[in-house]
Parts: structure tokens; C-alpha cells; sequence
């Protein structure tokens, strides 16, 4: 009985940890699009509006959902504090506490950070173009990114089930 | 002997497990991993048959009293 109780939970942690992987590998190319659609409202209200950055941080932090939004809720709020860090430091502080909780990994950190490195430092052009540079880097990412899910998603369920399974068979 | 059956049914089982998770893997384009998952599958049946075969000499060996 307690054989059966035992290996009845390995293979449903097996499986849970197989279908968290292949949720992980399903939320990045969604995610890396939430963060092409926040970059590409960013580059408007740089083009267009005139408003400082922290606002336009708050303003995509409403438009965005889950995690992105947080990213930009939490530089807003770093950015407000005017403690005499940079706006890089700001924006670097608010994706160390988001980013473990995305499934968005080191590609996407380096291009975001090379982007906030600029953002505020020099003239509405230059800017605009660090954008688009950062933005056609983030569709490559994306493209790979969708790639891997194609491949990995279904793979990463059945081996959870699979692999729960054959370990019951092998300590049972 | 208890174990006799059981250990037929677990080998047989690791061997569909090990086949499904081969398919599955090349079906990915993971040919090189599902090798060696074959591999480890065949080691581990290969481990137990063997520890199986040293009981059968172990009985031999007590049922004709080769007591060394």
C-alpha cells in the first residue's frame, strides 16, 4: 500500500515537473512579444509625446499584463525614488527582482539592458534608433525562441510522464 | 522463487519505457540523447539479469553442496 501511495506521487511529481518546463518553454516567445509590443510603445511615446521617462514607464506598466508590466511598474517606482541612481541602475534593479519570475532568459536580459544603458542619455533620434536595433535583435530571439518551443513543448511532457514512470518500474 | 515473474514484468516494462522515450526523442531530433537512453536503459536490464543469473549459480552451487 505505501509502495503504490509512494510511487502514485513520484509520477505525478514527474509530470508536474514536465508540464512546468514545457510552460516554461511555451511563455517565452509570448513573453519576448510582450516585450517587442512594450518597446514598440515606448518608441512612440519617445517619437511622439513628451513626457519623461517614469511616466511613460507607469504608462506602460497599465497597458502591459503580468510579468512585462511588472518589469515597468518597478522601474516606475525606482525611477520615482530620485535617489541619485542612474536611470541604468533603475531599470537594472527592477528586472534583478522580475526577471527570475519570467521565463525569459540571459538574450533578452543583455538586449533590454543595452537599450536601458541609452534610454534618456541622448537625443530623441538616437534613441529611437537604439529602439529599432533592440527590437529587430528581440524578433530574432523570438523567432529562435518559437522554434524551441515547436521542438521542446511536447517533449518535455511526455518525458515527464515517461521518465515518473520508468523510475516506479526500476524502484518498485 | 517470489521474484521469478516480478522481475520478468519489470524488465519488460523498462524495456516499453525506454522504447516510447527513444521514439519520443528522435521524434524531437534528439537522436544522440535517445542513444543514450537506450544505452542506460540496456545497462540497468543487463545489471539485473546479472544479479539474477548469480543467484541461479548460488543455488546450484547449495543445492550440489559446493561449500567452499
Amino acid at each position: 500500500m505505501l509502495k503504490l501511495v509512494g510511487s502514485f506521487i513520484t509520477v505525478l511529481t514527474s509530470t508536474w515537473l514536465g508540464f512546468h518546463l514545457a510552460m516554461q518553454v511555451r511563455q517565452r516567445p509570448k513573453q519576448i512579444r510582450q516585450l517587442l509590443t512594450a518597446f514598440s510603445l515606448l518608441r512612440s511615446e519617445i517619437q511622439y509625446g513628451n513626457r519623461p521617462l517614469f511616466e511613460i514607464c507607469k504608462l506602460i506598466s497599465v497597458r502591459e499584463i503580468d510579468k512585462i508590466a511588472d518589469i515597468f511598474r518597478f522601474s516606475y517606482e525606482e525611477l520615482q525614488k530620485n535617489e541619485g541612481d542612474t536611470t541604468y541602475h533603475c531599470f537594472h534593479k527592477a528586472i534583478r527582482q522580475v526577471w527570475g519570475q519570467t521565463s525569459l532568459k540571459g538574450t533578452e536580459k543583455e538586449i533590454f539592458l543595452d537599450l536601458c544603458s541609452v534610454l534618456g542619455r541622448s537625443d530623441r533620434l538616437d534613441q529611437i534608433q537604439h529602439i529599432d536595433r533592440a527590437k529587430e535583435q528581440l524578433q530574432v530571439v523570438e523567432e529562435k525562441a518559437r522554434l524551441e518551443q515547436e521542438q521542446y513543448e511536447k517533449m518535455f511532457r511526455t518525458m515527464g510522464v515517461l521518465g515518473g514512470v520508468l523510475v516506479v518500474i526500476l524502484l518498485y | 522463487m517470489p521474484y521469478n515473474v516480478d522481475a520478468v514484468f519489470q524488465i519488460a516494462g523498462i524495456g516499453i519505457i525506454v522504447a516510447m522515450i527513444h521514439t519520443i526523442l528522435k521524434q524531437m531530433g534528439k537522436e544522440d540523447w535517445a542513444h543514450w537512453v537506450t544505452l542506460i536503459g540496456f545497462i540497468i536490464v543487463l545489471f539485473m539479469v546479472a544479479m539474477l543469473i548469480r543467484d541461479l549459480f548460488q543455488t546450484i552451487k547449495n543445492v550440489f553442496l559446493f561449500h567452499s
